[in-house]
């Protein structure tokens, strides 16, 4: 599903690195600034040093960006800041690409949206004022969720997440791990990709393999 | 001494002009680009997903200035006809006739393109270059989502749709309500310069200027967008590209304006 192959990045590298389908596998990083290369190299936005990236058996960096991120029709990504479009409503941001790549009407997700974002902390009336947000009123924990939900009601095959604990406490990051885990478990031969700072959050989510982001200078 | 510093200077007035013309036409090279690319893709407006924000750009573009269009072209009206009252009396027909060439051939597309470029042009331009600098054109190629399809085809098409309906409207404001003010203020009779509005309104005359409503609409449309996503990874370039979006907007309608005038009217 995922595939390094002498990934050299501004901030780490080399990485040689296989995902297979029905993994869960976690990159850990030393910092923040690392994760967002690690997060922009994998999603096709930053291109390499040096070596490939393929996503879904597509190598993001051979060909025309358009036909490289077709595949993203089938990835969900999860940025760590939420990842949503400023200009679009909470609402309006979920539903995004379910509309844009499935042609769904807002009804036909409704149900889901509200069912994940109930097992994330965010139901009833406060649910609709929401919904109802643009995402730069909503602190940052609140648009990671958005991110999130978004990403799950297309039901991808592969998750890529992006530092998805950081500044939560213990039980909204056990919570989160729970909703996480269970929505790797429901489809069979979906992988998850987690970029992470700390080991914490790795054993939280049951990460089966890791790799080390290793700086590319290291001090000395 | 002086001689090679003169010299110099001279030769770095020259660099900044030459490459001053290779900037301004890289952006001209660019611009055409992201316009055929555009233009290729104008089909994915029929998708569902994308028609609200089509519909969105319509609102913000087109209906909100249907006011101050309104406002302006009476405005205009009056003073043309005031104008022709007063250099060549009161002569209806012909005052029908230069509402008609001024008015309809070039004032009214004209005028609905500045007003668009004052309110729209800076607008878009700086929400997609605050997009641009907040990455939020990468997120949306992480959803599988072209930028170019779901930001720019709407934003271009519904510049050129909201010109388009604009400049009629600015037109019948401009002839409609000058004639009925003008027949308050200055006493000329209605019927009479009706008479000769339609002596030399025709099909073609209509067609020039709605022609010329779509061009600019499309360049509009497409040169906010291109400045817009010219923004590196600094909102402090917002500013920057959003006047460069405005001025390149007015530069290429008057000229367009020139060309599609003498090749309709001359040729």
């Amino acid at each position: 599903m995922v595939r390094l192959n002498g990934l050299v990045t501004e901030s780490f590298g080399p990485v040689s690195v296989e995902v297979g389908h029905g993994e869960t596998f976690g990159f850990q990083t030393e910092s923040e600034y690392a994760a967002g290369v690690m997060m922009e190299t994998l999603t096709g936005s930053l291109r390499p040093e040096a070596g490939s990236v393929e996503v879904m058996g597509r190598d993001l960096y051979a060909v025309e960006r358009r036909k490289a991120m077709e595949v993203f029709r089938n990835v969900g990504v999860v940025w760590s800041d939420g990842g949503l479009i400023s200009n679009l409503k909470v609402w309006e941001n979920i539903a995004l690409p379910a509309m844009y790549h499935e042609g769904a009407s807002p009804a036909s997700i409704e149900g889901r949206v509200v069912e994940l974002l109930g097992t994330l902390g965010i139901s009833g009336s406060y649910a609709e004022a929401y919904l109802s947000r643009l995402p730069g009123l909503l602190p940052r924990h609140e648009r990671r969720i958005a991110g999130l939900v978004r990403a799950m009601v297309t039901e991808p095959g592969l998750m890529i997440y992006e530092d998805v604990f950081d500044g939560l406490t213990p039980y909204e990051a056990g919570r989160l791990a729970g909703v996480i885990v269970e929505f790797h478990q429901a489809r069979a031969g979906r992988a998850s990709v987690f970029v992470v700072k700390d080991w914490d959050s790795i054993d939280l989510l049951g990460v089966t393999r890791t790799v080390e982001l290793l700086p590319k200078n290291p001090r000395r | 001494m002086i001689q090679s510093v003169s010299m110099m200077v001279q030769v770095d007035y020259f660099e900044r002009l030459g490459g001053k013309a290779i900037r301004k036409a890289e952006s001209v090279r660019g611009i055409a680009a992201l316009l055929v690319a555009a233009l290729r893709r104008m089909p994915v407006l029929r998708r569902a997903s994308i028609r609200p924000v089509l519909y969105r750009q319509i609102y913000f573009t087109g209906i909100e200035a249907f006011s101050i269009i309104a406002v302006m072209g009476v405005l205009i009206g009056i003073a043309i006809i005031t104008q022709v009252t007063n250099l060549a009396g009161l002569n209806p027909l012909l005052i029908g006739k230069i509402l008609v060439w001024t008015v309809v051939r070039e004032l009214g597309p004209i005028f609905a393109a500045i007003i668009i470029i004052a309110r729209s042009s800076s607008a878009v331009a700086s929400e997609l270059g605050a997009m641009k600098a907040g990455k939020e054109i990468d997120r949306l190629w992480s959803m599988g989502i072209d930028p170019l399809e779901y930001l720019i085809v709407p934003r271009i098409a519904g510049s050129a749709l909201s010109l388009f309906i604009l400049t009629f409207y600015f037109q019948v404001a401009a002839v409609a309500g000058g004639l009925v003010l003008s027949s308050l203020i200055v006493n000329t009779p209605i019927i009479p310069q009706l008479q000769g509005i339609f002596s030399v309104l025709g099909l073609f005359e209509m067609s020039i200027s709605l022609v010329k409503s779509v061009v600019f609409g499309i360049v509009i449309g497409t040169v906010s967008c291109y400045h817009g996503l010219s923004v590196k990874q600094s909102i402090t370039e917002i500013p920057q590209v959003t006047s460069r979006a405005v001025l390149q907007s007015l530069t290429m309608m008057f000229v367009l304006n020139v060309v599609i005038t003498v090749f309709s009217f001359l040729w």
